[in-house]
């Protein structure tokens, strides 16, 4: 609960610090200076003898008076008469008005004409009467508050939270079914900082505007959630394609011409058990992905999406714990060297499995992509070559083999001002050469700000780690880059090869396009994805230098590639 | 001479009276010596004269509104007797019931 300090200093924000005034209309001056006296201490009193006079009065001053003490029978106007002129003006309804009367039946009455309490006569004791002034005050300042708050300043539409409120109401009111749509400018900030915050509250004035127009149409109602983000609930309608055109078009003409995007997100037919919190939140999401789609102003809300989204959510919170309990666990993959007469153990590639105890077994193509959106992937890589360089080192007092275990990076890491020490320190603590760790640079790492990420992978080479480009041949690199890509391995994926009806041919000739340029660069090819054996076979013979792949041996626990270490012993 | 005690003595409810007046002993006295030279006794008496009920009835209204807030109890009983056939625009003789009023009137003004 509010204090009661708390709650005078906002009243006092709102309505300053002065005496309330009110005004005793009452015909008997003795009545008059009996409830004066009783009332000036707390309050400024004003009087009137009769319907007219208060109703002068009540015209020049109606801002500032706060509640009005009015008798019934009175010469000249009677006090009902007054009481229907006050709460039929917009001006003057608000003030709260106190029936004085000794006659029970005029109560119903005066009630049905809008007066908010009454005073009996014979008076009641003096603090009776003023707790009932003060009542009658508070609860039409609350209300005012409320109203104050209730409207958004700039556009007149509903706040939030009270939207939410008359969204319920309207559920209970309203039946059938119904949508909930969210609508934001693409690129407000941009509008605000190009053109000026007048002409960025014009914009949201006008979208304001439009979306009243809107709502009175089809039976809906309108707030503003934040800056740049309306809300509308209305009855479910066929056609948002159109409802979204519409929308552009009509706040751009309404503008002059202007070059607004607005984009839709709805949430059609919603469910009506969910809290209207999340149903608009789900109207937002939707919202959101329309910003990805540049042809279209509006998307609907998907539960699979919404999932997906939620289950994301969760896998970013976890990531912290999961480090901690070591869900993170390490699988290796075996590569083998193609080149002799026999295949032969020649590689390995560090892969991540999400062993979780809540989700179970979370695949590395759900949370990696994740991490990689929102930069976790640092964290998690760290984690994985710490723990790579540690194996390995055991590995590598156990037996003797010569060949790196490759890891991966990511984009991301490239971009972390620390990545070189961070690797470097990973090696020297654990007493290993650079030799013994290959890194892993997905193509597509390398598309864009291309200096950044040369200059990197270039001091990583230099210093002497072997640099291997995955996923040749599946991004959109130039050749131009390429070229200048300090790499030592090509990697490509058979997945992104694969043979079917029709285009065998097509897809042998870029195979043999790839184990060709690697070697102009004089680089070796390495083939992952490789399941059977008339894939390794083909791969051979055009002069693949390695493969990983199904075929030879899956990803598998550190225990086992152990195995196919102390074999090769 | 006008004091708690003979105000008592007269049959007024003293407690109440002096509370409404916020317990200002001179100013509840001020207010019933004020009463007493109200107007609306004439206007009451001369509108019973002249037959205009609605007059007779605002008059006794605004007694009633007074003698009551003040507690005046012998005043105000009288007041009420007349105030409510005069409401419903009874036509009757009043004669009685006005020289109630003002016999009580007369017995409040002699203590002050």
């Amino acid at each position: 609960m509010e204090s009661e300090l708390r709650r005078n200093r906002r009243m006092e924000a709102l309505f300053g610090n002065d005496k309330r005034q009110i005004l005793i209309v009452e015909d008997e001056e003795i009545n008059r200076m009996i409830l004066g006296n009783m009332l000036e201490n707390q309050y400024a009193v004003s009087y009137a003898a009769d319907g007219e006079e208060a109703l002068e009065y009540i015209k020049e001053h109606h801002e500032s008076i706060s509640a009005v003490l009015l008798d019934l029978i009175m010469p000249k106007m009677d006090g009902f008469t007054l009481l229907r002129m006050l709460k039929d003006n917009p001006a003057t309804k608000r003030i709260p008005i106190l029936v004085m009367t000794g006659q029970k039946e005029a109560e119903v009455p005066s009630l049905l004409e809008g007066a908010n309490d009454f005073i009996a006569k014979p008076y009641d004791m003096p603090e009776v009467i003023r707790a009932r002034i003060g009542n009658a005050i508070r609860l039409s300042e609350d209300r005012r508050l409320i109203e104050t708050a209730e409207r958004d300043a700039l556009t007149g539409l509903y706040a939030r939270d009270f939207f939410y409120q008359y969204c319920e109401q309207m559920d209970r009111n309203v039946q059938g079914e119904k949508d909930a749509v969210a609508i934001d400018i693409d690129h407000f900030k941009l509008v605000n900082g190009l053109y000026g915050k007048e002409f960025g509250d014009k914009v949201l004035i006008t979208i304001a505007e439009t979306l009243l127009d809107v709502a009175d149409h089809n039976g809906g109602i309108v707030g503003r959630a934040n800056a740049d983000t309306f809300l509308l609930y209305q009855p479910h309608q066929d056609d948002y394609g159109s409802f979204a055109a519409y929308l552009n078009k009509e706040v751009n003409s309404r503008l002059g011409n202007a070059h607004i995007r607005l984009r839709v997100g709805v949430y059609e037919c919603v469910d009506q058990n969910i809290a209207v919190i999340s149903r608009f939140d789900r109207a937002r999401i939707a919202c959101d992905r329309a910003k990805d789609n540049y042809s279209l102003s509006f998307e609907r809300y998907d539960e699979s999406f919404h999932k997906q989204q939620l289950e994301s959510q969760r896998y970013i919170a976890a990531m912290d714990d999961a480090m901690k309990e070591q869900e993170f666990v390490i699988y290796y993959q075996p590569k083998y060297d193609m080149t002799g007469d026999a295949p032969k153990l020649g590689g390995a590639e560090a892969l991540v499995r999400w062993n979780s105890k809540s989700e179970g077994l979370i695949s590395p193509g759900k949370f990696i992509p994740l991490f990689e959106q929102n930069g976790l992937i640092y964290r998690l890589d760290l984690y994985i070559w710490n723990e790579v360089a540690r194996q390995v080192k055991e590995w590598k007092q156990k037996y003797r083999f010569d060949f790196p275990v490759s890891v991966n990076v990511s984009r991301i890491d490239l971009f972390s001002p620390h990545l070189l020490q961070e690797i470097l320190g990973i090696i020297s603590r654990n007493g290993l050469s650079y030799r013994d760790i290959a890194l892993e640079i997905t193509e597509s790492a390398c598309a864009t700000d291309t200096e950044t990420v040369l200059a990197v992978v270039r001091s990583l080479r230099d210093y002497g780690f072997e640099i291997e480009m995955d996923d040749f041949g599946s991004g959109y690199s130039s050749l131009n880059m390429l070229s200048k890509m300090p790499i030592n391995v090509l990697k490509m994926d058979m997945k992104f090869f694969q043979r079917s009806a029709g285009n065998d041919e097509l897809m042998d000739a870029m195979v043999r396009l790839i184990i060709d340029f690697a070697k102009v660069m004089k680089v070796p090819v390495v083939a992952e994805g490789v399941e059977d054996k008339e894939q390794a076979d083909y791969l051979k013979e055009i002069g693949c230098n390695m493969i990983q792949g199904y075929y030879f041996g899956r990803p598998m626990p550190a225990e086992d590639f152990e195995k196919l270490l102390k074999g090769m012993d | 001479m006008l004091s708690m005690e003979t105000l008592k003595d007269y049959g007024v409810k003293t407690n109440q009276g002096l509370e409404r007046c916020c317990n200002m002993e001179a100013f509840y006295f001020k207010m019933i010596a004020a009463a007493v030279g109200d107007a609306n006794f004439e206007k009451l008496g001369k509108a019973l004269e002249d037959k205009d009920l609605q007059a007779g009835f605002e008059a006794a209204h605004a007694l009633k509104g007074i003698t009551g807030n003040l507690a005046l109890d012998p005043l105000y009983d009288a007041v009420c007797e007349i105030v409510e056939p005069l409401r419903t625009k009874e036509d009757r003789d009043y004669t009685e019931m006005y020289k109630k009023v003002m016999d009580a009137r007369d017995r409040l003004a002699a203590i002050i």
